[in-house]
């Protein structure tokens, strides 16, 4: 019996995946009417997303262009480039970026990939505290869990290093564990990258149509044969898709290095406004940064021209297979406990502790039980305002980021006009520049003529359009994935049916994806509440945040502990939140097939 | 009939003058003592909960004045009002922080500060007074040798600056990077510079520095942080940040080092284009007033410029107990850069 909660309504009747079909993209192939909802609407609301897109990242991204050539300067030129580039502190920063974010993002297909398919296609146990710990990874603010860390795996005094040294009769007061080295931020980076892989991943194993891989089993192939053969190529773009958002994502972190003090090319960038005041110097390094990602975006279209290869929706709906693994699904089962215990269970604790610290120096003691911290944060009208301003800001661009990210990826997937992959290039930029220099580049562009003449700097706008901008490439990409896994015959059926444009698009593509766009919503909230690179650089008076707030915390008002005890408070705010918008929605998101 | 038109000739004559009467006594009524009111935005570069009871004071003084501190750090306070003020757009009225990273500012800006003579400046220095009359100097903020007293006896902790560079506290030192930190420049400076001419100084002190393998954090917050997790044991640090930590019962004490001890001076500079520049210049003057330099001893742990309000720090001394080297802060707005490369090529160096 289907279960009409995966994936395709029962109701609809297309074909589902042809394997050998090449015929490229899900392009319509009906024509869309004429008159509003047909091809001249189509062609309005392109106009409004290039637009919108434009003025949301290239216009901060063309002022950061100019800037790094000097614009205003008199000395136009790629100057600041190669000065930049001899550095030799750029140049370590610069290793240190792509060999992390390479590492991350290879370790993360390797982690997350087996964690999916084993939450998604196997009797492991404990799938929802797996699934749980993937979502908090991403919410988690990462400034949070460096500190978790530091308390633990200092090499000097922390917690866990102290009990090895002490249990092991380890004659030295350093290590053995150093959370200050390259292995270190790599460990601490490595978390939310599989929870990029998973996410990208795991709605697709759990929507996949059964029947290839049944019919591999029906002609005698293994198990692990099926799933190398079959399974996994099915999923390849979903997997280069999270590989490459963990590539990116670690390639534009900023709080995690800055708390390890690492050579990173973010903190180079924040550091070239900061010691020289060189917009110009700041400007260059952050778009040798996008010319990075922009190398990955293309990888990434190369690898997904045959989409219908990959279309594992179509009009029936079905359930997917759970494989019967004997003693191996214990191993699936190792993985996600390691992985719920390192991303959340022990910095976690960590961080609880520390809250509940009044003297950070003096340790765990019971008379150094203390809520000095929780006093200071609920007394302290600076701290409320933040988490007032988080919520508002988060909601805001998590609902335009999916209504926005929507209406691209259809268009790019879905339409025939003429450069609407423009749309997909424009909409993952982002992603390849860093929260600070993008924050630089929307602050040169809404204090410049023309649209400076807007009131947009200085207030929770120019944060919001910060957020949007940077969240877009997520709404986009999620959107996009969603879609491909929909079959376009479902829409021309509606098409021919004699629904328009908006019509098919609104009630028939949006509810069968509408997982998926929930999933985009949930992460964008998510990601915004405690955003810190942006935020850092645009918060004003009035305008500070959860993670500005829990900065200043950190750097002496209210100490360790107060960021501490805010970094629990938005855990729960955060906890609460998706209990009541799985209410919402009817389901739980984290609930899938469990047997 | 006639007595009407009358009425109204005689209506027509006196009301300009009513109007006139009106105007005069509006725009007269400040000069007969009526305090300035409205809200009062300043950047400040100092920590907030170390501004706020200062800030409290003055609020109860001047109840009409609702002052509202935004913090972040100098050096990032610098960058943003520059681009303010590049942009005709500037938000604060004033800009309190170190005055270092001011000076740089006013170099690049010189018609960006009110230049102004406080009301009252009495019990301050004559050479603690501002030379330009737009960046006036409000305390000064010592720097000491921090230590984690769970690792190091007070007896064997370090009293010298040049003790330091002993390799014995190899592995066990932080300091914040001067690069980022604009707090710890007359730190530098002082070793650097002022120090140049005795042994172990000038540039080679940065060599010894390096070779102990310092931690550089980004600011004094996570340098903080690690002193008290004894993570690393020893660093240069502020007497606020100390003060504070004491105060929160954190394992940690400080020396003061024997070759003097360099200060970092707490700054303000009233924005010529302030959006409310009565009050701005009344908050700016009052911080100088005895009433003011008094309000200093309320919180914010530093040595007011006025010698009358001396504070008693935790270990029982006061400001007149020590030799504090003020710097200048022309020399290190024009040298920072210097100052900055010569320690990250030592540091470079050591690697």
């Amino acid at each position: 019996m289907d279960d009409p909660g995966k994936g395709v309504g029962a109701e609809m009747t297309a074909t589902s995946v042809s394997a050998d079909d090449a015929s490229g993209m899900q392009r319509l192939k009906v024509k869309p009417k004429s008159g509003f909802g047909g091809a001249f609407a189509t062609r309005i609301i392109w106009v409004a997303a290039v637009l919108l897109l434009l003025l949301l990242v290239v216009a901060p991204m063309l002022a950061l262009l100019l800037v790094s050539l000097g614009a205003g300067s008199g000395d136009l030129g790629l100057g600041a480039y190669f000065e930049q580039l001899a550095l030799p502190r750029v140049q370590r920063a610069l290793y240190t970026t792509l060999l992390v974010s390479s590492g991350v993002a290879v370790l993360s297909v390797l982690v997350g990939v087996p964690l999916s398919f084993g939450v998604a296609r196997t009797r492991m146990y404990g799938k929802k505290i797996v699934r749980v710990a993937i979502l908090l990874t991403l919410f988690s603010p990462p400034f949070l869990i460096v500190m978790a860390y530091i308390a633990l795996i200092g090499p000097t005094n922390g917690w866990i290093n102290v009990l090895v040294r002490d249990l092991f009769q380890i004659d030295t007061s350093y290590g053995p564990f150093n959370v200050f080295s390259i292995l270190g931020f790599l460990l601490l980076a490595l978390p939310s990258g599989v929870a990029f892989v998973f996410i990208q991943t795991a709605p697709l194993l759990e929507n996949m149509d059964p029947s290839l891989e049944e019919a591999a089993r029906l002609n005698g192939a293994r198990p692990g044969k099926m799933i190398m053969t079959i399974t996994i190529p099915l999923m390849r773009h979903a997997i280069l898709s999270g590989g490459l958002l963990a590539f990116t994502v670690t390639l534009t972190l900023y709080g995690t290095p800055y708390l390890l003090q690492m050579d990173y090319l973010t903190i180079e960038i924040r550091n070239a406004l900061l010691v020289t005041g060189s917009f110009q110097a700041s400007g260059a390094l952050s778009i040798v940064l996008a010319i990075g990602s922009l190398f990955m975006l293309f990888l990434y279209r190369l690898s997904i021209r045959n989409v219908r290869l990959f279309q594992t929706i179509g009009g029936k709906s079905f359930r997917p297979a759970m494989l019967d693994l004997g003693w191996g699904r214990h191993l699936f089962t190792a993985l996600g406990a390691v992985y719920a215990l390192a991303t959340c269970v022990i910095p976690y604790i960590a961080i609880l502790l520390v809250s509940f610290m009044g003297a950070r120096g003096l340790g765990l003691r019971w008379d150094n039980f203390s809520f000095r911290a929780y006093e200071f944060v609920f007394s302290s009208p600076i701290f409320l305002e933040a988490f007032g301003n988080s919520l508002i800001l988060s909601f805001s661009a998590a609902t335009s980021v999916v209504v926005l990210g929507v209406v691209v990826a259809y268009i790019v997937v879905r339409t025939r006009i003429t450069g609407s992959g423009i749309l997909d290039y424009i909409a993952i930029l982002p992603l390849g520049i860093a929260g600070t220099s993008f924050a630089v580049g929307l602050i040169v562009t809404y204090l410049s003529p023309p649209l400076g003449y807007f009131p947009v700097y200085g207030t929770l706008s120019i944060l919001l359009l910060a957020y949007v901008a940077s969240n877009i490439p997520f709404g986009v990409r999620i959107s996009q994935n969603a879609l491909i896994q929909v079959g376009s015959e479902l829409e021309e059926a509606s098409r021919i049916s004699g629904g328009s444009w908006m019509q098919t698009l609104m009630f028939v593509t949006v509810p069968l994806v509408k997982r998926g766009l929930l999933y985009a919503w949930i992460m964008v909230f998510v990601q915004c509440l405690p955003e810190l690179s942006a935020s850092i650089m645009l918060k004003g008076p009035g305008t500070e945040v959860v993670s500005t707030a829990m900065i200043a915390a950190w750097e002496g008002t209210g100490g360790v502990q107060a960021a501490a005890a805010m970094g629990i408070i938005l855990l729960l705010v955060i906890g609460i939140t998706m209990l009541v918008a799985m209410k919402v929605v009817g389901r739980s998101l984290l609930e899938a097939s469990d047997d | 009939m006639k007595n009407r038109l009358e009425t109204m000739r005689l209506g027509a004559g006196v009301m300009p003058g009513i109007y006139a009467l009106i105007i005069a006594g509006a725009v007269a009524m400040p000069a007969y003592g009526q305090d300035p009111s409205g809200d009062l935005l300043i950047y400040l570069g100092h920590g907030a909960v170390d501004a706020q009871p200062v800030v409290d004071i003055f609020e109860e003084q001047y109840p009409g004045i609702s002052v509202t501190l935004f913090e972040q750090p100098t050096g990032q306070l610098v960058t943003t009002l520059q681009l303010e003020l590049n942009a005709n757009r500037n938000r604060a009225d004033i800009i309190w922080g170190g005055g270092s990273a001011i000076a740089e500012l006013d170099i690049r800006n010189p018609d960006a500060f009110l230049s102004f003579e406080p009301a009252d400046t009495s019990g301050i220095p004559q050479n603690l007074l501002s030379e330009n009359g737009r960046i006036h100097t409000v305390a000064t903020i010592p720097y000491v040798i921090g230590y984690n007293t769970s690792i190091i006896a007070p007896e064997d902790s370090p009293r010298s600056w040049l003790e330091l560079t002993d390799p014995k506290w190899s592995g066990m030192m932080a300091m914040a990077d001067p690069a980022t930190a604009s707090a710890v420049h007359p730190f530098v400076w002082f070793v650097t510079t002022h120090l140049a001419d005795e042994e172990g100084y000038g540039p080679d002190y940065w060599k010894g520095i390096a070779a102990n393998d310092p931690y550089l954090t980004a600011g004094h917050g996570e340098l903080g942080e690690l002193l008290i997790t004894g993570e690393r044991a020893i660093a240069p640090v502020t007497i606020t940040q100390m003060q504070r930590q004491i105060g929160s019962g954190e394992p940690v004490a400080f020396n003061w080092a024997t070759e003097g001890t360099p200060t970092s001076d707490s700054s303000i500079a009233v924005l010529e284009a302030a959006p409310n520049r009565p009050a701005a210049e009344l908050f700016a003057s009052w911080l100088l007033s005895p009433a003011g330099q008094k309000a200093f001893t309320a919180g914010f742990d530093s040595i007011p410029v006025n010698s009358d309000f001396s504070p008693e720090f935790f270990d029982g001394t006061t400001a007149a107990d020590h030799q504090l080297i003020v710097p200048d802060n022309a020399y290190l707005a024009e040298n920072v850069g210097t100052q900055v490369e010569i320690v990250r090529s030592a540091m470079e160096a050591a690697r």
